[in-house]
């Protein structure tokens, strides 16, 4: 089953006050270092797209596909669900993730992609202790599922309904996001230390 | 000390665990058949398997490969006789050539998964190697030709 990338950046980022999609860190966009690591993959990346959208675009290669989600202001779910209507799934899965998860290094996207192919028919999840996060990879027989998502609830709650059908793969850097400028300044700061460099 | 499974032989590397998997094996391994290309993850030049899926060596970091398996364009067949390298001599594909190992690992990849892939998957998996020549329609022919040999 061949894989596509879909990047979830369309939200106003209204507890960070600013565009936290075009904040920079080591002198690269948020989203940036996102599509990097992912970029290792090989595979079709597909950028959701909402707020900020006409600021965000200039800053993206031509090699990735924008997806504009009218309805991003109604929550994640509708941008899931808009975003897996455009994209070609009926035979293929979809990795999720978030371009706010800035330490995530290369290696756990690379682990996702080895797990999805040893469990082609699993949901491959990120777990961070004991709590359950993106980024995932949903196998095609659940894109119906993410077509119905809506609100502000994302692709959580499938996780939750279908962990006998999850496998799960650690990554403890995937806890850190970015919410608030303090956030944002934590991480800045623990990233100089831990993030690796592309 | 970074140990790595290259072509079917074990060996470590002393560098930094951020230097991109395409500057071990070209710099300090002097295996030159990957290339570099844009250097950014866009253009598939220095795509090699890591344990037989195709990523992108310039901006995957060594250290994100650590005891797992590399195949390069070297280690793909011993003799050049791996059936995608056999239907890309007899289609003719390349014409600068600079691309087409990276063409050739993800053709390969693409096979060891999806023994005969449609137009359409052919299409979606090799869309991220880029061919400024435009050989694209040979590397189309060739794929489906390889699907076809006896293996």
């Amino acid at each position: 089953m061949s894989v596509n990338i879909l990047i979830l950046a369309a939200g106003a980022s209204n507890r960070f006050k600013g565009c936290k999609q075009l904040a920079t860190i080591q002198g690269k966009t948020m989203l940036e270092h996102t599509i990097t690591r992912l970029s290792s993959l090989n595979k079709k990346i597909y950028v959701a797209l909402g707020a900020n959208k006409d600021s965000i675009m200039p800053h993206l290669n031509t090699s990735i596909t924008t997806i504009a989600c009218a309805n991003w202001q109604l929550g994640m779910g509708h941008t899931i669900a808009q975003a897996c209507e455009k994209i070609n799934l009926e035979k293929s899965a979809i990795l999720i993730a978030l371009a706010d998860q800035v330490l995530i290094p290369t290696s756990h996207y690379l682990a996702l992609l080895q797990a999805q192919i040893t469990y082609p028919n699993k949901i491959i999840v990120t777990t961070a202790g004991d709590k359950v996060m993106a980024p995932a990879i949903f196998p095609t027989q659940y894109v119906e599922q993410l077509k119905g998502l809506t609100g502000d609830k994302g692709a959580q709650k499938i996780i939750k309904n279908n962990l006998a059908q999850c496998h799960f793969v650690p990554c403890q850097k995937a806890q850190y996001d970015i919410d608030t400028q303090e956030d944002y300044q934590y991480l800045s700061n623990k990233i100089k230390n831990e993030m690796e460099p592309v | 000390m970074i140990e790595i499974t290259l072509n079917n032989k074990n060996i470590s590397v002393d560098v930094e665990p951020d230097m991109p998997l395409l500057y071990v094996l070209r710099d300090e391994l002097k295996l030159k058949g990957t290339k570099f290309g844009c250097g950014v993850g866009q253009c598939g030049a220095c795509t090699v398997h890591l344990n037989g899926q195709a990523i992108r060596s310039c901006i995957t970091p060594i250290s994100a490969v650590n005891k797992q398996k590399i195949t390069t364009i070297e280690g793909l067949s011993t003799d050049g006789d791996h059936k995608v390298q056999k239907a890309w001599r007899e289609h003719k594909v390349p014409q600068c050539g600079y691309c087409q190992s990276g063409q050739m690992m993800s053709a390969a990849s693409l096979l060891a998964n999806n023994a005969s892939p449609s137009d359409e998957e052919v299409v979606e998996h090799m869309q991220g190697n880029i061919c400024r020549c435009g050989t694209y329609k040979r590397i189309k022919k060739a794929i489906h030709a390889a699907a076809d040999m006896e293996s």
